[in-house]
Formats: structure tokens, C-alpha cells, sequence
């Protein structure tokens, strides 16, 4: 399973089913999901020369061309292109939805084609957004409203659209597991399930032949699962510092679509692990080596610069601009990520960040909790402590401790006395993601009956513990575990019970997809168990956005704001 | 390899729904739509499409096309050409190099045929390259037509570059296959020197230098050998004129991955370039009105003036004239 291929495979086609030079007309999402996986040059080698997005009125008419409109199925856009089949700026308009579109909007839609300009129309079913092969994000922008259970149609709807979109163009017809605690995590379990079992005659679009990855010959393969789980599960891994480079950008600069911007100079950068080899293979490295890493490459890149110097024969020469593209290629690659570690690495000194780490680590994974508390008190009584990494410590103890209710008084205490602002967000994580909302068992608080097998298993992981004795990267999310028990077939069916179909089967395919969004930690973990090259094993990990801590603290503060 | 992603097909359906709006003659083909159906994308081609695959090559009338349409029809034909040559030379280079003693007849001819073929794509590039000059870009574009003269410039670009990259790969590695082969000629040579040696030991007792035989073979081993060199040093400048010709072009080559190359990006810069430019040339154009009216203020200025003259002139002729 591979999402970015999949997108990319349906827009190549889709620029290349129609002949011509020709005109790319977007709205202002589908512009997103192209731009992640597709790029420019790539369309402009099958004929595509000029994109525009509908809803731009200073389009100027090309009456010679043909336009390919790639567009969600909005009532919005079948607006603009009724009014554009009225004045037309092309020659021909081929449509492609990026989803079902309904029988009322394509009523709509041909009752004003009168020259007959529509040639095709096409569902293409794209409607999300794959920033990398194993991960993808349906960037809506929040979702507090539907955690906090006041209702939003209008996102609902784009949850199980961009859901069962990315299901199709995978060709995965699953059964779905949910989190049982969670009410939305149901109903988006329940409408899929309808979806994906309504047969062909009632418009169902589930209705086709799934497609494999398979060793196995004789029996059919186990079926796909989709599991949907809520943020709340996990409130911890959002805002914990991270220390792998994806991760670590996001949260210390911030990905948008896989390009971000340098806040000094406003200098803007792609990351994305297409078409940036050291990229691809650092992503998920750890701060340390990654250093070492972009060291390895500069003094490659200097060793590959000396070289030019010794240019004498015509041969040399030829050999010479042989080389040169991918030499200027990796020039660009290695100056770009120089810049971006230096970045980084100021950040983490200026805000002592491996400081604040370490104890962040300790309060999420530690035992000891009065050692805990008064290096926490220390950490926050220190002046170069930034408030919203105060914050932060506050929450995570809250979420730990949350019944030790005088700590958490004094430690409120401390933030008002540094004049830390909004320390109402501490009673918000507390309501949002404290022990009522979760699944039991996030910090192992409660050790219902350890069997002697477990115990073992928990010595053995604490001797192997101090063998890498890496205080940042102690904690695992835990979807890792979630993962683990499921390709166990050993995950609670109380706690993540099936929505419909059941199998007893373990599976071998599994899509992850959790409301209120989901972190680059997690995809760091997806991408190591895909890694594995184990039966087929493949995870793909999708959620309504992407979050790091600080979108993450505006998420829960717009939640508690609206009552 | 079958393309196979999931779509469904609604042309059938719109285009019914489309005539039943417009159309006066109302239900003859009911049937005729097929609702809902997935269809792996290679059906496209035989289904809905064909009338549009027939009517393809008038999106624009033979003489009223605008020239970067040309130059692109052009110049994609010609790429087309260098990639089916390309295949030709790459199985001519195959057989020439394939090392055989017998063959040392054919091997001038072969050589002579490879230097035709070589020189064809060689013309090939220049006359791209030459087409692709003729579209020629405003400093700064002003219309969307603009934007797709410079994209259209810059995919032939790329393309020529890519192909001109994996051609000149080819010729060095025709160069090094070359090289290795001369060596092995050279080896085998020396084999034989010593082998008609052996022979004639008897003779060679008799006279202590060549014979006419040797010595013509010593003669023309070595001028294979200077003639091979030549070769050799022809195919290097070859591959260095080639990286030379689209340097010219290298602004509208996009690297892979860049900002540059995200669609979101180019939307955003078409947008800012044709307002900007629509934007100075209204000011150009209120500049060109403003001067006329300078003018016209300057012309004015100038005819009251001469009245005026003129007046001061009259007043003082005529108090003048008395005295």
C-alpha cells in the first residue's frame, strides 16, 4: 500500500487521457493534493501549461485549449463551472470529481452545458491529501467542534469522504475496528460500515475487486482492517518534544503540505521524501545521528568539489559535465539541509530543549514520581524555560498525576507566578484527554492482574532500556502498541471493538486513522514496521490533520472556548 | 503494463441527463446508460473519448496556429525521431563492439554507418534547439498565453535536456566499450606478430628484420591505432558540444523537487505575474495618457504665449506709430 503512488497514478492518468495541449483547472484543495505528490514538471511533459484554480475570475479565455477541471464535488464548484459552461474560456471541459458526486449536482451541472462542452465526466477518487507514501492528512484545519461533541456536518462529511476515498484508490474494502470509548470514532464507524456494504445496485461504491500484496497463493489473503481511533487515546505524543527530523521540523518550524518557511527569513523549502534522497533516507532519525549524518554528506559534497579542480584532458571534462547535474543536484540537497539542522539546532540551545526533554520524558515514562515533581519544579523556576514549554511540562504531569490535585495547584501556581498565559488549558487536557476519555492503560497506571508472562516481559525491556539508555526517545506512542497487539491478534475487542463483519484472522494490512490528527512520531513508528519486511505487513496512517504541540494547544483551547 | 485504478465513468449518464435537458425528441435510448460501473482507466480510450481522438488534431486550425503550437508539434516529432535512432545506434554500437578476429571488413563500413546515424541525431538536437529559439518571451509575461509559451519552452527544454543527457550516456559508454576494444586489437596483434614469428623462426635466421607482410601489418596496426584515437577524441568533443548546446536555456530548466516545480507555487506566480503585468500596463498606458495631455497642456501653453506676443507687439506698434 502506497498512498502517494496512488494519487500520483490517478492524476498522471488523468493528464494523459485527454490529447492536446491543455489547461489544469483546480479548487483550492485539490491544488494541495497535487502539489504533495505530483510535480509541476511532470504534467507539463504530457502537455499541461498553464494551471488555475475555478474560483480565480481573472482567468483569461484560451479558446484553443482544453481544459481538464479537477475539482471536489462541491455544490460551490458545480456553481462556478455552470457559470464558466455558460461563458466558456476553453474548448472543452473534461471533469474529474475527486469523489462520488451527487445525481442533484450532475442534474445540475448538464442543465447548463447547452454546447456541449463537458466531454467527460469522471469520479476519481483522490480526496485527500498523501504527504508521503505510508501517511496521509485530510487537513481539516479543526475538528474541535466534533470532539466536543457539538455537531459539524460539514467536517463529518469530509471525514468519511476523504476516508472512503482513500480506501478505494487503495483498493482496500476493510473491515472496521473503532475505539469503543470514543462516540465519534462510532459514528464514523458506522456510516463507513454502511458505505462499504451497500452492494452495486444501491450506489455503492465499495463494489469492486480489492487488490492484493500477497505471498499466499492457495488461500485468500486476511482482510484488510481500517481502525479508527480519537486523539483523546493518545493526548501525550502531541506534545511531547520529538527528536526525529521530520518530527522535530514540524515542531520546532512547522510543515504545511511539505513545504515550510524559515521564520527569520521567510525563506521557503520543500521536505518532502520524493525527490530528496537524504530526506528520504533521515526522516525518521534520531537527532544524533542525523547530525552525524549531514556531517558524513558535507565532507562528501567537499570531496566531490575537490575533484573539479583537477580537470585536464578533454576526457575529464566529458566525465565532468557527466556528472555535474546530479553533482549541482547534490549541492542544493546538502546546503539545504545544513541550513535546516543549523536551525534546529539553535532552537534546541535557546530554548535548553534537551533539558526540558529529559524531564518531559521522565514525568511521561518515569516512576518515580517525587523526583519527578521536583525536577519539574526546578525545570519551571529556571528563566530560560520558554511559557509555552512550561505549559507543556504542566500538562503532560496533569495527564500523569491527574489525581494528585495539590501538585498540580502548586505547579499553577508556579506558571501564574512566571505569568505563563492560558493555564485554563490544563483543566481543558485534563476533561479532553485525562483517564475518563481515554482507553485504560496509557501510562500503565493501572496494572490490572500482571501474569507472570507480562512481568517478565517488563523486566526484560527494562534490562534492554538501559542498554540504549536514551532518556529523549524513552516514550513510544501509543499506537505502537495499539499496532503491535493488533498483527498479534491480541488487541481488546471491548476496548476496539469490529463494526459489522468480524475476523478472527490476524491481519496484514492495516489503515490507521485517527480524528483529531496525528503526529510524526507516529508516522516515524508506521514507517519502522513497514520496514520490516514481515508477510506483508503494511500500515498506512491517516487522520484529519497533522499536529504538533502548538497546533495541538490551539485545538484544545478552541474546544473549551465555544461554550 | 495495465494501468488499473479505480474510477467511475459518469459521461454515459451526463451526457443522457445533458439531452433529456436539451434535446426536443425525449426518450428513444433509455437503455443506453449505464449506471455506476468501475471501469479500469485503459477503457477510456475506447469509450467516451473517441469523438473527441477524432476531432484531435483541429484544436487548432493548420495556418492560424500560434507559433509556440508549431514549434511544439515540431519539436516533439523531432524528439520522437532521436528516440527511435537512439534505439537504432545503441544496437549498432552493440554489434560493433562485439569483439570478433574475422570481422575486420565489415568494421569500416559499420563504423561509417554509426557516424551517419550519430550525426543525424546530432542535426536533430541543433534543429530542436533552433525551433525551440523561435518562441521568443516577453521580459515579463503579461497574459496567461504568455505563461504557457514559457511552460511550453521550458517542457521541450527538459525534455531535450533528459534525452540529450541519456545520449550522451551513451556515447561515453560506446567510448569506454570502444577503448576496451582497441586494446583487445592491439593485444591480439602483437599475439600474431609473434605467432608468424614463431613460424618463420628459419627464415628469420636468414634476415634479422621484418618481412614486406610483417612490416605492412606493423604499418596498418598503426594506423587503425591513430585512426581509433581520432575517433575516440571525435566522440569526446561530441559529448561536450552537446552539454554546451541547451546551456543558453538552463533558467527554464526546473529542478525536480524544488519550490519551483510545486504546482501551488506556479499557480501562485502566474497569478502575481499577469496582475503585476496587467498592473504596468495600466500604468504604462496612463503614463501614455498623461503625456498627451502634457502635450496637448505644453501646445496650449506655447499658441498662448504667441498671443500674448503677439498682443504686447500690437500695443506697442500701434503706441509706437504716433511718434
Amino acid at each position: 500500500m502506497n498512498v502517494a503512488k496512488s494519487i500520483n497514478e490517478y492524476i498522471l492518468d488523468m493528464v494523459d487521457s485527454v490529447s492536446g495541449v491543455k489547461v489544469l483547472i483546480l479548487d483550492e484543495f485539490t491544488v494541495n493534493i497535487i502539489s504533495v505528490v505530483t510535480p509541476f514538471s511532470s504534467i507539463m511533459q504530457k502537455n499541461v501549461f498553464l494551471v488555475d484554480v475555478l474560483q480565480n475570475e481573472a482567468r483569461q479565455s484560451l479558446k484553443n485549449m482544453r481544459a481538464i477541471v479537477f475539482v471536489r464535488p462541491t455544490n460551490g464548484n458545480v456553481e462556478l463551472l455552470k457559470a464558466e459552461l455558460v461563458n466558456p474560456k476553453y474548448q472543452s471541459y473534461n471533469i474529474y470529481f475527486s469523489n462520488v458526486i451527487s445525481q442533484h449536482l450532475l442534474e445540475k451541472l448538464a442543465s447548463s452545458d447547452k454546447h456541449e462542452l463537458v466531454k467527460n465526466v469522471f469520479e476519481y477518487f483522490t480526496d485527500y491529501l498523501a504527504v508521503d507514501k505510508s501517511i496521509f492528512s485530510l487537513n481539516i484545519s479543526s475538528t474541535a467542534s466534533i470532539l466536543n461533541n457539538s455537531w459539524d456536518d460539514i467536517a463529518f462529511r469530509r471525514i468519511i469522504d476523504g476516508l472512503s476515498s482513500s480506501l478505494i484508490s487503495l483498493k482496500k474494502r476493510p473491515i472496521i475496528r473503532f475505539q469503543q470509548s470514543s462516540d465519534i470514532c462510532k459514528k464514523i464507524a458506522t456510516e463507513l460500515g454502511e458505505k462499504i456494504s451497500t452492494n452495486s445496485h444501491d450506489n455503492g461504491i465499495f463494489d469492486f475487486k480489492m487488490d492484493y500484496e500477497t505471498r499466499y497463493h492457495t488461500k485468500a489473503p486476511p482482510q484488510p482492517i481500517v481502525l479508527i481511533i480519537d486523539r483523546r487515546d493518545d493526548p501525550v505524543t502531541p506534545l511531547l518534544m520529538q527528536w526525529t527530523y521530520q518530527a522535530m521540523i514540524h515542531e520546532l518550524i512547522g510543515l504545511k503540505n511539505n513545504v515550510i518557511k524559515y521564520p527569520s527569513t521567510k525563506r521557503e523549502e520543500v521536505f518532502s521524501a520524493q525527490y530528496d534522497e537524504f530526506y528520504s533516507n533521515n526522516m525518521y532519525e534520531n537527532w544524533g545521528d542525523l547530525c552525524k549524518n549531514v556531517k558524513q554528506v558535507v565532507e562528501v559534497f567537499q570531496e566531490n568539489h575537490n575533484m573539479k579542480e583537477s580537470i585536464q584532458t578533454i576526457e575529464d571534462l566529458a566525465n565532468f559535465m557527466q556528472n555535474f547535474p546530479s553533482f549541482k543536484k547534490q549541492q542544493q540537497e546538502t546546503e539545504k539541509h545544513v541550513t535546516m539542522v543549523t536551525e534546529l539546532r539553535s532552537i534546541v540551545a535557546k530554548r535548553k530543549l534537551l533539558d526540558v526533554s529529559e524531564v518531559e520524558q521522565e514525568i511521561v515514562c518515569g516512576k518515580n514520581h517525587n523526583k519527578n515533581f521536583e525536577a519539574l519544579k526546578d525545570i519551571l523556576s529556571r528563566e530560560t524555560t520558554s511559557e509555552k514549554d512550561a505549559l507543556r511540562l504542566v500538562i503532560l504531569y496533569a495527564l500523569r498525576y491527574e489525581d494528585n490535585i495539590d501538585n498540580i495547584r502548586t505547579l499553577k501556581t508556579i506558571l501564574r507566578r512566571n505569568g505563563v498565559e492560558d493555564i485554563g488549558l490544563i483543566d481543558n487536557a485534563i476533561e479532553h484527554g485525562g483517564k475518563a476519555k481515554r482507553t485504560k492503560g496509557l501510562f500503565d497506571e493501572e496494572p490490572t492482574s500482571i501474569s507472570f508472562k507480562e512481568l517478565f516481559k517488563k523486566v526484560a525491556n527494562e534490562f534492554k532500556d538501559q542498554e540504549v539508555l536514551n532518556v529523549f526517545t524513552q516514550h513510544k506512542p501509543r499506537l505502537y502498541d495499539t499496532l503491535d497487539q493488533l498483527f498479534k491478534g491480541k488487541l481488546s475487542l471491548t476496548d476496539y471493538p469490529f463494526m459489522g463483519l468480524t475476523s478472527r484472522e490476524v491481519p496484514q494490512e492495516v489503515i490507521v486513522f485517527i480524528v483529531g490528527g496525528i503526529t510524526y512520531e507516529e508516522a516515524s513508528t508506521v514507517d519502522s514496521l513497514n520496514q520490516l519486511d514481515d508477510n506483508f505487513k503494511s500500515v498506512i496512517l491517516g487522520g484529519t490533520c497533522i499536529v504538533n504541540s502548538t497546533t495541538y494547544l490551539k485545538e484544545l483551547k478552541r474546544m473549551y472556548e465555544k461554550d | 503494463m495495465k494501468k488499473s485504478i479505480l474510477c467511475r465513468d459518469l459521461t454515459g449518464r451526463y451526457h443522457h441527463i445533458r439531452k433529456s435537458y436539451f434535446s426536443t425528441s425525449l426518450g428513444e435510448d433509455d437503455d443506453g446508460i449505464e449506471l455506476n460501473y468501475y471501469t479500469p482507466s485503459s477503457n477510456l480510450k475506447n469509450g467516451a473519448l473517441t469523438d473527441e481522438e477524432q476531432g484531435n488534431d483541429d484544436q487548432f486550425d493548420s495556418n492560424s496556429a500560434p507559433l509556440w503550437y508549431k514549434v511544439l508539434t515540431n519539436v516533439k516529432t523531432d524528439i520522437d525521431s532521436i528516440k527511435k535512432f537512439m534505439e537504432q545506434l545503441s544496437q549498432m554500437h552493440k554489434q560493433h563492439c562485439t569483439f570478433s578476429v574475422k570481422k575486420s571488413n565489415n568494421f569500416a563500413e559499420e563504423e561509417r554507418e554509426i557516424e551517419i546515424l550519430t550525426d543525424d541525431i546530432k542535426r536533430l538536437f541543433v534543429r530542436s534547439k533552433q525551433f525551440i529559439e523561435r518562441i521568443v518571451l516577453p521580459a515579463k509575461p503579461t497574459s496567461q498565453e504568455d505563461i504557457i509559451k514559457k511552460n511550453t519552452k521550458s517542457a521541450l527544454v527538459m525534455e531535450l535536456n533528459e534525452l540529450s543527457k541519456a545520449f550522451r550516456e551513451q556515447q561515453q559508454d560506446y567510448l569506454q566499450k570502444l577503448k576496451a576494444l582497441k586494446q583487445r586489437r592491439q593485444n591480439v596483434m602483437i599475439y600474431k606478430d609473434n605467432g608468424s614469428g614463431a613460424e618463420t623462426l628459419e627464415q628469420k635466421q636468414f634476415d634479422p628484420g621484418f618481412t614486406d607482410e610483417q612490416i605492412k601489418m606493423l604499418i596498418d596496426n598503426e594506423m587503425e591505432n591513430i585512426r581509433r584515437d581520432k575517433e575516440l577524441r571525435e566522440i569526446l568533443t561530441s559529448i561536450v558540444e552537446l552539454n554546451e548546446l541547451f546551456k543558453e536555456f538552463s533558467s527554464l530548466v526546473v529542478e525536480q523537487g524544488t519550490l519551483l516545480d510545486r504546482i501551488d507555487r506556479n499557480i501562485e506566480a502566474t497569478f502575481e505575474h499577469v496582475s503585476q503585468g496587467n498592473k504596468e500596463l495600466e500604468q504604462s498606458e496612463k503614463y501614455q495618457k498623461c503625456g498627451a495631455m502634457a502635450l496637448a497642456i505644453l501646445i496650449l501653453g506655447v499658441v498662448l504665449l504667441l498671443a500674448i506676443i503677439a498682443l504686447v507687439l500690437k500695443f506697442v506698434i500701434t503706441f509706437a506709430v504716433p511718434f
